[in-house]
C-alpha cells in the first residue's frame, strides 16, 4: 500500500481556478483530513482522487483499485431496504445475521430494517451509507463529511465505528468540524481556503 | 382519513359526471328523434344486455383478445429490450431512430392498409397493436434509462457493481414510473389502433368484423354496444395489467 499523492494539480470551472499548482500527500494506512469553507473545492479534490474528475493538469498517484466511499449527498438506492443496498455492494460476502449486527452498531434495529431507505431520516441515511463504504473494503476510504446532519450521540457511534473499522487503511475525511478532525486525525491535515489559492500542511499528527 | 374523504368526494363527483352524460345523451336522443342517427343510452343498454348472451359474443371478445394482447406483450418486450440496448449503446439509438420515427408519425390507417398486403387479416391487429406499443414503451423506457443520475452511476462504478445489479437496483427504480406511464398510454393505443386494423381488415369472428357489419346494416344501436364492449374490454386489462405491474415492482423492491 502506497501514499496517495496530488502533484502540481491544476483545476479550474468556467475560467475560475479552484487548484493551482497543488500538491498534498495523504499517507498510506492513516486518517488524513481536508478541512476548509463551503466551496473552495474539498469535494473537487476527493471526486479528483477517486477519480470522478481529472484535473486539467498535474497528477494523482498511488490511488489503489479498490476503494470505498461515503458521498456528500449519500447515494443510496433508496427504492429498496437497507440490507438491500449493503447486498447490492457486498453481494454475498456477509450473512444477512452479520450485516444486521453492523447496522446495529450505527443504531439502525430490526424496526428500521423494513423500511425503504426513502422512509429513512437524513441521519439514517448517512449511518448507512458509513456502513456501506466500510463493510465494502478497499485499501482506501473517502468520506465526504460522513458525520453530517447526525445529533451528538450517533455522531459518536458512528466515529467509532469508521476509527475502528477503518483502521491500517488509507481514509481521507473532509470535514467542516474541527473537533471533528482533532478526534479522527492520525495522518495529514490539509487547509484549504477560497479563492484558488491553497494553505495547506502535511505530516502525520503523532 | 382526510385521503379517503377526499377519494370518496372524487369518485361520487366522477359518478354524477357520467350520470350527466348519459342524461345529456338521452335527451339530445329523444330530441333528434331518429335511432339511426342517435340512439339513446337506454336502446344501447338493451341491446348490450341481449349481446352478451348470444351465441359467438365470447369468440369474438376472446379473439380480439388474444390478439390486441399479444400484440401488446410483443410490443412492450421489444420496447422494452431495444430501450436498453440504446440506452447502452449510442450506436443503436441512431440505428433504430429512423424506423421509430417513422412509426410514429406514419397515420395508422396507413400502416394498416400497407400491412394488410403483408399478412392475412387475422393476424394483422397483432402487428398493428404490436406497431403502435412498440415506440410508446421504447421512448419511455429509454428516457427513464437515460435520466440515471451520473453520480449514481459514479457509485456503482467504485462499487465496482456487475451489470444485472446495476439494471436491478439503479435502472429498475428510475424506469418504473416511465414504464407505468407507457404502458398506460400504450394500452389504450393497443385496442384503439388494433380494433381499428380488424374493422379494415375484416378477420372472421372479430370484434371488428362485428362492428363493420352493424356499419353495414346501419345498426347504431349494435354499434355502440359492441363500442361500450371494447372500452369496458379496454379498461378492465388495463387495470389488471397495471394492478400486476405495480404488485410486481414492490415485491422486487421487497427483496
Amino acid at each position: 500500500m502506497e501514499d496517495i499523492r496530488c502533484e502540481g494539480i491544476f483545476k479550474s470551472f468556467g475560467g475560475e481556478a479552484v487548484f493551482e499548482d497543488f500538491s498534498a500527500c495523504f499517507p498510506a494506512g492513516r486518517l488524513s483530513v481536508i478541512m476548509g469553507e463551503s466551496g473552495c473545492g474539498k469535494t473537487t479534490l476527493l471526486n479528483m482522487l477517486m477519480g470522478f474528475e481529472k484535473p486539467d493538469r498535474g497528477k494523482v498517484l498511488g490511488v489503489p483499485e479498490k476503494k470505498s466511499a461515503v458521498f456528500q449527498e449519500d447515494r443510496l438506492f433508496e427504492a429498496f431496504r437497507p440490507l438491500a443496498n449493503l447486498k447490492a455492494v457486498l453481494g454475498k460476502r456477509f450473512s444477512d445475521g452479520r450485516l444486521k449486527e453492523e447496522l446495529l452498531k450505527l443504531g439502525i434495529g430490526d424496526g428500521d430494517l423494513m423500511k425503504p431507505v426513502s422512509d429513512f431520516s437524513g441521519g439514517m441515511k448517512r449511518r448507512l451509507a458509513i456502513a456501506r463504504a466500510v463493510l465494502y473494503g478497499g485499501e482506501a476510504l473517502f468520506l465526504d463529511e460522513p458525520f453530517k446532519g447526525l445529533d451528538a450521540e450517533t455522531k459518536e457511534a458512528a466515529m467509532d465505528y469508521v476509527r475502528c473499522s477503518a483502521a491500517g487503511k488509507t481514509v481521507i475525511l473532509v470535514t467542516h468540524d474541527k473537533r471533528e478532525a482533532e478526534l479522527m486525525r492520525t495522518g495529514a491535515l490539509v487547509s484549504m481556503k477560497k479563492p484558488a489559492s491553497l494553505l495547506y500542511k502535511t505530516g502525520t499528527a503523532d | 382519513m382526510r385521503m379517503d374523504k377526499e377519494k370518496r368526494r372524487l369518485w361520487i363527483g366522477r359518478a354524477a359526471a357520467i350520470a350527466a352524460a348519459l342524461l345529456l345523451w338521452h335527451l339530445a336522443a329523444r330530441a333528434v328523434g331518429q335511432r339511426l342517427l342517435l340512439v339513446s343510452p337506454v336502446d344501447v343498454a338493451v341491446r348490450l344486455g341481449q349481446l352478451v348472451f348470444e351465441k359467438g359474443f365470447m369468440a369474438s371478445v376472446l379473439f380480439s383478445l388474444s390478439r390486441i394482447a399479444a400484440g401488446f406483450f410483443l410490443g412492450l418486450s421489444a420496447g422494452i429490450l431495444l430501450a436498453g440496448l440504446s440506452a447502452f449503446f449510442r450506436g443503436a439509438e441512431l440505428f433504430l431512430w429512423p424506423y421509430l420515427t417513422a412509426v410514429k408519425s406514419v397515420p395508422v390507417a396507413s400502416f394498416i392498409i400497407i400491412c394488410l398486403i403483408w399478412l392475412d387479416a387475422s393476424s394483422l391487429s397483432v402487428f398493428i397493436s404490436f406497431l403502435m406499443v412498440f415506440p410508446v414503451v421504447y421512448f419511455n423506457v429509454l428516457q427513464g434509462m437515460k435520466s440515471t443520475e451520473k453520480e449514481m452511476l459514479q457509485a456503482a462504478g467504485l462499487f465496482r457493481m456487475p451489470w444485472r445489479k446495476r439494471l436491478f437496483y439503479l435502472y429498475l427504480p428510475q424506469v418504473e414510473p416511465f414504464l407505468l406511464s407507457a404502458c398506460s398510454t400504450a394500452l389504450g393505443v393497443a385496442w384503439k389502433a388494433g380494433i381499428a386494423a380488424e374493422v379494415i381488415g375484416i378477420p372472421d369472428g372479430s370484434i371488428g368484423e362485428r362492428l363493420y357489419e352493424a356499419k353495414i346494416y346501419l345498426n347504431t344501436p349494435e354499434l355502440l354496444a359492441w363500442t361500450v364492449v371494447i372500452v369496458i374490454l379496454s379498461v378492465l386489462f388495463e387495470k389488471l395489467f397495471m394492478g400486476i405491474m405495480r404488485a410486481g415492482f414492490r415485491l422486487l423492491k421487497r427483496r
